[in-house]
């Protein structure tokens, strides 16, 4: 990989000066080292506070009735019984509930219902007890309308129609072109088509959605579990018509959120109007079954795939259409229509493509971000589909990816990379893993395997953000930034990255975060991996500015001219002059600040205009296959992620870690199993949905960083969060197919499709 | 969960007295022990009991006792206990390995042998408050038409559920006994005899009375010779129901078979004994070939639907694999 110069615009530093270009981690103090995240202890403890702790006076609980139809128009609700039930404060349904608009299909309570699981009804009452036992009590009569489940049955003639532009969404679906496809077929020597499916697959989080909400004469406060404090806050003021000052969303620890906790969803909504009735405050949270439909999901996708090679392996001509599942409406209904990604357009050369991809409306429950959402199931379809091109033309799966590599990014302007560590990926993970041998298999009925994958997360952000960085008066620094920790660790992040701005040791800086009322909008939510890239140039441009200052005081102090403040450095909390004649800590300059506090802001500066951010990667896996009984165990997995500059290599591992588990469990256990013939969701528990236990896990997680300094933004970082899941799925799959010879297109790859596809093959109607 | 009033009892005694006023009165009651696959029931308002009968206070229900006939395990034993206990896991085979594959290691510390014999049918139709199915008094079995990929392939009709326990077949292959303490007294009987298929009566799941407990499990010492198999098929490897299970127990003699016990778990509304293929095996060399027809015989009859193809092949090939490691 070319080393990328470093723009100038990027490295914009305050009163006119620019910042230091970093270099190799190993030449900082605080970046790139692995500090241990902040918070750890408190949640290993059980004294880390989070919404579903709080506890306020005179608190009210709260419980929802859910539609259990799929399509019905609410014919009699009868609440007299509910309301009659003593400690029953409020009970709101549609023809109570103030009109309050709800994302775009109108008020929060309506009078049809188009999912399983949509809100109906929902009590306060003095006891969680009570209010359950009071939902339970409440009549509905429903007048069935008609309901299509399946997105393949929805796009049929005579479908019930769901929105006015017909079930698919926006009336058409999302086309992307370049070259000539057909042509491109027509030049090459193999055309090669196969069709794989993706299920559902659900957020999972260890803690409920919900939230406690107080509205009184101050306004709306809200404990929250949520991915970010001020897009809640924002959508919480803008529906309920109330000035932002007046709204506070206080949210440090979350138990999870996957893209499932990033707005404010009907609990949030329902939470507020209960409180804002009974004029106390009000706690809501889901039951476990109840999570399921709330938390939303990733949409299940029926992906075509159509390709022209060479054959000597050049990819002449993509074209892949897919089928994504969303809702009856049109909240979220975009992510129904991204499975035809950046892995598509963007990870392998190729002239001619075309993608076709249809978002197609169900009376399902609605979509939400699913960690990696769109490029995960893209690249579950696709980089098997690259598996099987590379056999047919008989090419070593990794030597086939490198054939086709991209040098640029083909869908935007063929613009050059902020960086592309990806063909170091591929070598690096490959050595590590010792990509080529398999070992001999633990007994005569089982098969080993290996196989690998590429992936591809977008990075190219460009919002604002800002944050602050604070010398309190002992010398010690606090970062402030308006962010909920999701619990990947951007708090412990930004510290490290002011710390190296600054000059000082890791453990001199703390940070508050987690409160919309006392922090900047550092970002609206963390959903995207985006936290660290999006925030992190804006606190280190605050630190730079706390610096600044520092230096300016210090060389008042030090009988330095302003003028010259360029000759004062800091290390280890010690300011001094290049020669070392004149020093200063900085402890001692916040002395003498005293409560004139050294403040720092700093404001994220956007993005190189010419330049494409994308983050890659490359696992590889290993797996072993009981071909009598179609369990897989994964032995071990090998992840390398170019994800620019890793800030905290402890957390990063950890990221790899977790998020190749979560795409293991997508390929091989999860999957939302849904009555099609009512909508009703029949594994709606931890028990039957598949999650992996500890049991699952591959022994071997490893992740590699291919330490890729990357030129987008002035700290070199790219984003981590998601990419390690979006390729795992094909891995194993891949993997599951160099052990047995059978290609399972359907995820996921539960024992019963490998046995019954091992009984096609043995009994001939099936060929790989 | 609707309210309820729990009873906490301190005799078998006390406990049969009180079911048996209970059901005089019309009142709904259930049995707790360890409580685990019960709260579930309640939580999903499939199970709403207006009494809970704790058994838990009873003292002496929690053994593990060894006598020169065998094992004799109260029925409030743990399954960890059962899982950890030394004689056990030496001398019943695998009895350990299927207390120890139940559920999740928090669950095995709550839930009791007793209550592990008689949970309620795996079925997300049943288990779901939003079916009213057979079971809980409808008039169809949801399952027929609907997402069955885990249902009966072998004794279904008219309802077709599986029985979820991974201790039962093991028991049973044990050649297990129960002791059933009722308002008549004690009675033991061969746990065999304790299931009762949906053909016969699909409103019940095995022979409880109303006022009968399941009080304790005999096991008597396998035969010499007698050598075990275990194995859970999975789609996860803890915290989940076996797809298909097979427990065998072979006793042979110069590589004839002398007797042998085959008992499938997760194919069937009860443990699925293959009484046929056991007799088959009887005074066989058990080889490759004799394995394969017992799992053919084994499965002969089996009437699968749409999405439970698979468990056929799954049973065949477990059971020649439990019968060749068997020798």
């Amino acid at each position: 990989m070319a080393n990328v110069k470093i723009p100038d615009s990027v490295l914009v530093g305050p009163e006119g000066t620019k910042l230091k270009a970093w270099g190799s981690s190993k030449e900082l103090s605080a970046v790139g080292k692995p500090r241990p995240k902040i918070g750890a202890q408190e949640k290993v403890t059980g004294s880390a506070i989070y919404a579903y702790d709080v506890q306020l006076p005179r608190m009210l609980y709260a419980a929802v009735l859910s539609s259990d139809r799929a399509h019905a128009r609410i014919a009699a609700l009868d609440t007299r019984k509910a309301e009659a039930l003593p400690g029953v404060r409020a009970v709101l349904t549609y023809k109570n509930i103030e009109p309050v608009k709800w994302e775009q299909e109108g008020n929060i309570l309506r009078d049809t219902v188009g999912y399983v699981g949509e809100p109906v009804a929902a009590v306060a009452a003095e006891t969680e007890e009570i209010a359950y036992d009071a939902i339970h009590l409440i009549a509905v009569k429903y007048d069935p309308l008609p309901s299509v489940i399946e997105p393949l049955d929805a796009m049929k003639p005579g479908a019930p129609q769901l929105q006015k532009a017909g079930n698919v969404w926006q009336g058409k679906p999302v086309i992307y072109k370049r070259g000539d496809v057909e042509k491109g077929l027509k030049e090459a020597d193999i055309v090669y088509e196969q069709t794989y499916t993706t299920s559902v697959q659900h957020h999972t989080t260890m803690e409920l959605h919900g939230c406690v909400v107080q509205w009184d004469r101050d306004g709306l406060t809200v404990w929250d579990s949520a991915q970010g404090v001020n897009q809640v806050r924002d959508q919480l003021a803008s529906r309920f018509n109330l000035p932002v000052n007046k709204v506070r969303v206080i949210c440090k620890y979350v138990g999870g959120g996957f893209g499932s906790k990033n707005s404010a969803k009907h609990y949030h909504g329902l939470a507020a109007l209960l409180s804002k009735r009974t004029g106390r405050p009000v706690k809501l949270f889901n039951t476990r079954e109840d999570e399921f439909p709330v938390s939303r999901h990733r949409p299940k996708t029926i992906q075509t795939l159509k390709a022209g090679v060479k054959k000597d392996g050049t990819l002449v001509a993509l074209y892949h259409k897919a089928i994504g599942q969303c809702g009856p409406y049109l909240d979220g209904a975009a992510l129904g229509a991204r499975a035809t990604g950046d892995g598509t357009k963007s990870l392998y050369l190729c002239p001619n493509l075309m993608t076709e991809a249809y978002s197609v409306h169900t009376n399902t429950p609605l979509l939400a971000p699913t960690r990696g959402p769109g490029d995960t199931e893209n690249l579950f379809a696709l980089e098997q589909f690259i598996d099987e091109l590379a056999e047919k033309v008989g090419i070593n799966p990794l030597e086939f990816r490198k054939k086709n590599y991209a040098e640029v990014d083909q869908p935007h302007d063929n613009h050059h990379y902020s960086s592309k560590g990806l063909d170091r990926c591929y070598d690096m993970a490959a050595k590590a893993f010792g990509w080529g041998q398999k070992a001999k298999a633990s007994a005569p009925h089982k098969k080993r395997g290996i196989g690998m994958s590429s992936l591809i997360w977008h990075g190219n952000r460009t919002e604002k953000s800002q944050a602050g960085v604070i010398i309190q008066p002992d010398g010690t620094a606090e970062v402030v930034a308006g962010i909920a920790s999701l619990g990947v660790g951007a708090e412990t992040i930004f510290t490290q990255i002011a710390a190296e701005e600054l000059g000082m040791k890791m453990e001199s800086v703390g940070i508050r975060w987690g409160d919309s009322s006392s922090t900047p909008y550092t970002i609206n939510t963390s959903s995207g991996s985006r936290t660290t890239a999006i925030a992190g140039p804006a606190v280190r441009a605050a630190a730079a500015d706390a610096r600044h200052k520092l230096l300016k005081a210090a060389a008042r102090l030090l009988g330095i001219k302003p003028t010259e403040i360029a000759t004062l450095s800091i290390k280890d909390g010690v300011i001094s002059t290049g020669d070392q004649s004149k020093k200063i800590s900085v402890a001692e300059v916040a002395r003498k600040q005293g409560r004139e506090l050294i403040i720092g802001t700093g404001h994220r500066p956007p993005n190189p205009e010419d330049m494409a951010i994308e983050i890659f990667g490359a696992q590889f896996v290993e797996v072993e296959v009981d071909e009598q009984i179609g369990e897989v165990k994964v032995l071990r997995a090998v992840t390398a992620i170019d994800c620019g500059r890793w800030i905290n290599p402890l957390l990063a591992e950890s990221q790899i870690q977790g998020g190749f588990i979560q795409g293991m469990g997508m390929a091989l256990s999860e999957e939302r199993i849904m009555d099609s013939r009512n909508g009703i969701q029949l594994n709606a528990n931890l028990h039957e949905y598949g999650m992996p236990t500890s049991l699952d896990v591959p022994d071997t997680n490893l992740a590699l960083d291919p330490e890729v300094i990357d030129a987008s933004n002035n700290i070199n970082a790219k984003g981590l969060g998601e990419p390690p899941l979006v390729g795992a799925g094909a891995a194993i799959a891949n993997a599951i197919y160099n052990a047995t010879d059978i290609r399972v297109r359907d995820y996921p790859i539960t024992p019963n499709r490998i046995v019954q596809a091992l009984k096609e093959r043995s009994s001939g109607t099936r060929q790989g | 969960m609707k309210s309820f009033a729990n009873i906490d009892v301190k005799s078998v005694r006390e406990a049969v007295t009180l079911l048996q006023k209970l059901h005089q009165e019309k009142k709904s009651a259930e049995i707790v022990s360890g409580g685990t696959e019960l709260l579930q029931l309640m939580k999903d308002r499939v199970a709403t009991p207006q009494y809970l009968i704790n058994l838990k206070t009873i003292p002496g229900l929690n053994y593990i006792k060894e006598e020169r006939s065998g094992f004799r395990i109260g029925a409030l034993t743990t399954l960890t206990e059962i899982e950890e206990h030394k004689g056990v896991r030496e001398k019943l085979l695998f009895l350990s390995q299927a207390a120890g594959e139940a559920a999740s290691p928090q669950l095995r510390n709550a839930g009791t042998i007793g209550g592990n014999i008689c949970q309620r049918p795996f079925c997300w139709y049943f288990r779901s408050a939003n079916f009213p199915c057979l079971r809980k008094g409808g008039g169809i079995c949801y399952a027929v038409a609907g997402d069955n990929r885990y249902h009966a392939i072998l004794g279904g009709g008219p309802s077709y559920i599986v029985h979820p326990s991974d201790t039962a077949p093991a028991l049973i292959a044990l050649g297990a006994r129960i002791k059933i303490t009722g308002p008549a007294g004690e009675k033991t009987i061969p746990l065999e005899k304790f299931f009762v298929l949906p053909q016969v009566d699909y409103k019940r799941e095995n022979i409880l009375q109303p006022g009968e407990i399941l009080t304790e499990v005999q096991i008597p010492h396998p035969k010499p010779g007698s050598k075990g198999f275990y194995h859970k098929v999975r789609e996860r490897q803890a915290w989940d129901h076996a797809i298909v299970s097979v427990s065998t127990v072979v006793q042979s003699k110069g590589g004839i078979c002398q007797d042998a016990h085959v008992v499938l778990g997760g194919v069937a509304p009860i443990p699925w004994r293959a009484a046929k293929a056991e007799a088959f095996l009887r005074g066989k060399k058990v080889d490759e070939g004799t394995a394969r027809q017992v799992g053919e015989i084994a499965l002969d009859g089996a009437r699968p639907m749409k999405d439970n193809v698979y468990k056929i092949g799954m049973a065949k090939s477990l059971i020649q694999r439990a019968l060749l490691a068997s020798v």
